[in-house]
């Protein structure tokens, strides 16, 4: 690892466990530690999402950080109660509090010793200190630990099963459940932020915007079938489908995000053997326009080197989609933590790519310098990346702060798909366009 | 709701204000809703009314308050472009402060320094957080060093570094040693340690004044007016409009602190011959302690809107005495205010009588007020975010803030009047008499006496709380933040961000109170707005009414 991180390609990990939390139907997020990392971290999740996003924190003092930061979190959980009414409160640490051993465990026994029989939310707790993880991992850790403690096994539920998502935009949370209800699978899909992130507008105040999973569909996670989760990447430890296999014997199919005609047959199937149906037609229909999208455009497209950074999971399904439609992945970049691109690293289409992890942007910077490139794929932070080189980036991922509709992004499925193979087609022919002498109207 | 606008609008609105009040309060609990009165005032200028300021937020309310790491690198030295500023921690705090705060820079050439562009962090890892993280540092220093060969690397600590004990001043002492030729200084800017990002303020001007002001003696230029202009950070171009005037008047601005500046003008800037403050929140412990140690008078000035700016200008001239400035100033104002006032009086007619509220800053909550005012707009409401009781009511309140536990963590420089460089700009006689005609000659006079009576006026404003009085007063606009920004527009109140300026300014001066008339007139009068409510909703209102009446 190096000393000096320049522009890091990754964020950090109370942000994932922010995000999971706003998956939660009615539900407020507490940061322990000092005020600075809630107000950071709300900042950097509005800018992408252009929502309101309420997080409180137990706001520290120097006392605080010397003598244990209990009063602080009980009073703020207080405080959230009041103000807010929720059924669900998820903690989080940060740095400090975990730098200086806060045991939160502990810290809510007292809580409810002290509350009594006063009505008190469900309290959600989960340790994410960024020296040890990224937003990437924080967000898996939460969603693991959220799972843990809550799933109970009561009386199986025929046909249901779990959908554990990644860090999917609100509009592909959308479509995945519309995806699962067309195999006429009763779904849990968990986080679910898809409303509490991209709602509509108010005529009414709400406190906590309305959306995201209840609490007790959330038990019921023990009750399923199966559970699809999208940590593909991920440690196990961190994967809330093997934890309910550990537990419950639930089978997990760890999946990578279903992007590019390989990835989505695999999801696709998995539905198909899940819910016993054939894949429905309009699906295949999908699939067959895709396909027919690849034929349409592979000669603006062979050949051409692209260089993807951004979330593991995400760079390692684009990558996959990439070399599918004929572009050369040159670099695949993540500044999630090493062997997490373990999976590009074994297949042989990537054999010549240079993969890197643990990086910062000026890590990619430097090897599109070095290197050349026609097209980035990765988050917004690679914007002066792509002005530098004079090549076009096609933005996804987290976080996209310079344009408008990351929520509406929707790039899983066979349709999500060709709506990023339309972006990326789009992007190169405009590029090609701009570069001729004699403007052409037909390229 | 309120319906009756006017009422709220009167000057007898005390009792709506105080009923308001109350409902909003009444959702806190005793012991928080007693502390949070304390922070609501119905202003009654000249009566000496008190305000809580700069106390610890309550925790678990939800603020819009940063800490004291985000006030110290993220506001004082982020826009000074050839600092190589290290953040020594985890990721997070320097992944979240790195370039929102949309400080423009424009180096003289393409070559000069620009670290603007970069996050350098030590990314702290488990076993610095176990063993200490000072190695890790020193070679993060010597990368950076090793990479750019800068003139300073500034070293910023984040809350677990304070806890874990790495002395990053000794560290960099002991690196500035080693390079010789690069100016390393360190500052403890842990988050927890004050109430918000004002400590960071103050710990960055105490840093620089240290190891940065008075380091390069020489006078670059002959000009006969030296100024620099203290709390003025480029965001949205600010500053290159302000530049754009002193240049006009043929008046040399030695430093900005900080928008558009780099460490050689602050190094220097201790030449200068008057210090013009425009955020004084942020900056003041500079002017004075300038001021002690090297007698350079400072006067608040606003170059925020067009006949504050106009003021502010006459007022540096009549500092300077000097018949040719005063009339050069004089013909720089008619020429731009005949431009704006033609701009200004088309786009008044469709904003005069509407109403804004501003709940942002140390400084901006004030000082927008004067372009509202030019529209013809009405302010309702206002507060800060971190500012202190002297910037609301004035500097005359400083004898008796109370200094708490939080104010003592942070250090109070003792200056001294510099033996050989102190030199008096102007005779003491004078400077009483400027005094005597102009309260905020080394003075600041707060917000609350510039204000309505009968205005409402809120300091640390919580999300909640904002919220509500969104639904009570449904004001036209509603100046805040990011954080606020899509909240308050769900309900249909546009939101103007004065931090980032919603990526349009610049708004100082004269040119960019032109920007800013059109950027109101755009947000209050879209059509927009009249959608939300769907025309079947509509027609239901009317039917309902039809129906009760
Ligand atoms: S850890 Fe401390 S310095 Fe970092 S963002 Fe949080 S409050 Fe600020
Ligand atoms: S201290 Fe940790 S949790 Fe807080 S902003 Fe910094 S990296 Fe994130």
């Amino acid at each position: 690892m190096k000393d000096v991180t320049k522009n890091a390609c990754h964020l950090c990990a109370p942000l994932g466990a922010s995000l999971v939390y706003k998956g939660i139907q009615n539900c407020v997020s507490v940061l322990h530690g000092s005020q600075g990392c809630a107000t950071y971290i709300r900042r950097y999740l509005i800018g992408h999402f252009r929502e309101p996003i309420d997080i409180a924190s137990s706001s520290f003092t120097e006392h605080t950080a010397v003598f244990g930061g209990q009063e602080n979190m009980i009073q703020s959980i207080i405080n959230v109660i009041n103000t807010y009414s929720p059924d669900v409160i998820g903690v989080a640490t940060t740095c400090l509090s975990e730098t200086i051993g806060d045991d939160i465990s502990m810290i809510l026994k007292e809580f409810h010793k002290r509350r009594g029989e006063s009505k008190t939310p469900v309290i959600l707790y989960t340790s994410t200190p960024s020296y040890r993880g990224t937003h990437v991992t924080g967000f898996f850790k939460t969603l693991h630990d959220v799972i843990n403690q809550t799933a109970i096994q009561t009386e199986p539920v025929d046909r249901m099963i779990n959908i554990f998502s990644g860090l999917f935009s609100p509009a592909e949370i959308r479509s995945l459940k519309e995806i699962a209800a067309s195999f006429s699978l009763k779904t849990i899909l968990f986080p679910d932020y898809s409303d509490t992130l991209d709602g509509g507008n108010w005529n009414q105040y709400h406190p906590i915007p309305p959306g995201g999973t209840p609490i007790q569909i959330i038990n019921n996670c023990g009750n399923a079938q199966a559970s699809i989760d999208f940590s593909f990447c991920q440690k196990d430890e961190i994967s809330a489908g093997q934890s309910l296999f550990g537990k419950f014997g639930i089978p997990s199919y760890r999946t990578a995000y279903p992007i590019g005609i390989e990835l989505c047959d695999t999801f696709y199937d998995t539905l198909a053997t899940l819910s016993g149906m054939e894949i429905p037609k309009q699906f295949m229909r999908e699939r067959e326009r895709l396909i027919d999208g690849y034929v349409d455009a592979h000669k603006y497209l062979y050949g051409k080197r692209a260089v993807v950074f951004g979330d593991e999971n995400l760079v390692f399904s684009v990558s996959i989609f990439l070399a599918e439609i004929g572009i050369d992945v040159v670099c695949a970049a993540t500044g999630g933590p090493k062997d997490s691109l373990i999976g590009l690293k074994t297949k042989e289409a990537f054999a010549r790519t240079d993969i890197l992890e643990d990086c910062d942007y000026e890590d990619v910077e430097e090897w599109v310098i070095h290197n050349r490139a026609d097209i980035l794929v990765g988050s917004s932070r690679g914007n002066k990346i792509a002005r530098n080189a004079e090549i076009p980036l096609i933005r996804c991922g987290f976080p996209i702060h310079d344009r408008v509709g990351a929520a509406r992004q929707n790039f899983i499925g066979y349709k999500g798909t060709h709506n990023l193979f339309d972006q990326i087609t789009n992007a190169l022919i405009e590029q090609r366009q701009n570069s001729m002498s004699i403007n052409y109207g037909t390229m | 709701m309120i319906e009756d606008k006017d009422k709220v609008m009167s000057k007898n609105n005390e009792a709506v204000h105080t009923e308001i009040k109350e409902e909003i309060l009444s959702k806190f609990p005793p012991k928080v809703a007693r502390k949070r009165d304390k922070s609501y005032v119905i202003n009654e200028p000249g009566t000496g009314q008190a305000i809580q300021a700069n106390i610890r937020t309550v925790p678990g309310i939800i603020t819009q308050r940063g800490c004291t790491y985000a006030g110290c690198k993220g506001v004082v030295l982020g826009p000074t472009r050839d600092i190589v500023n290290i953040t020594h921690g985890p990721i997070g705090c320097g992944f979240y402060s790195w370039l929102t705060r949309r400080n423009q820079t424009l180096p003289e050439k393409e070559t000069d320094e620009n670290y603007m562009a970069y996050c350098f962090s030590t990314d702290m890892q488990d076993e610095n957080i176990v063993f200490g993280g000072e190695k890790k540092l020193k070679t993060a220093i010597q990368e950076a060093y090793d990479l750019f060969h800068p003139k300073a690397i500034a070293i910023f600590s984040t809350c677990p570094v304070g806890l874990i004990g790495d002395d990053v001043h000794a560290v960099s002492r002991e690196m500035k040693e080693k390079f010789g030729d690069c100016n390393v200084f360190g500052f403890s800017c842990e988050g927890y340690r004050g109430v918000s990002q004002s400590a960071g303020h103050h710990i960055a001007n105490n840093q620089i004044f240290k190891h940065v002001v008075g380091t390069d003696d020489t006078i670059k230029t002959d000009k006969k007016f030296r100024i620099n202009l203290l709390g003025e950070y480029n965001i949205g171009g600010d500053s290159f409009e302000l530049e754009r005037i002193f240049e006009r008047l043929g008046v040399e601005l030695v430093a900005t602190y900080s928008g558009n500046s780099t460490i050689d003008s602050i190094a220097n800037s201790h030449t200068a011959d008057l210090n013009l403050v425009m955020c004084h929140r942020s900056i003041n412990y500079m002017a004075e302690m300038m001021q002690t140690k090297y007698g350079i008078p400072w006067m608040k000035i606003n170059f925020i809107g067009a006949k504050a700016s106009a003021k502010s200008l006459r007022k540096m001239a009549l500092y300077f005495e000097d018949a040719k400035l005063s009339e050069e100033v004089e013909k720089l104002i008619s020429e731009e205010l005949a431009v704006v006032e033609d701009e200004v009086a088309e786009i008044k007619k469709r904003t005069a009588g509407k109403t804004a509220m501003l709940f942002v800053g140390g400084s901006r909550a004030h000082h927008y007020q004067e372009l509202f005012k030019e529209l013809d707009m009405k302010i309702l409401a206002a507060g800060y975010e971190f500012a202190h009781r002297d910037d609301y009511e004035g500097r005359d309140v400083l004898p008796s803030i109370k200094v708490d536990a939080d104010s003592r963590n942070i250090e109070e420089l003792k200056v001294e009047k510099d033996p050989d460089r102190y030199k008096e700009r102007i005779e003491q006689s004078k400077l009483d008499n400027l005094k005597k005609k102009d309260p905020e000659v080394e003075n600041y006079i707060g917000m609350m006496s510039e204000m309505e009576a009968g205005t409402l006026i809120i300091d640390d404003i919580s999300h909640y709380e904002s919220e509500q009085l969104i639904k009570k007063y449904r004001p036209d606009i509603f100046c805040a933040g990011i954080k606020e920004k899509y909240a308050i527009q769900k309900s249909g109140v546009p939101l103007k961000q004065l931090h980032s300026y919603d990526y349009g300014g610049p708004y100082a001066g004269f040119k960019g109170a032109v920007n800013f008339y059109k950027d109101i007139d755009r947000m209050v009068n879209t059509s927009i707005w009249s959608l939300i409510v769907p025309p079947w909703e509509k027609e239901a209102e009317i039917n309902a009414d039809y129906i009760s009446a």
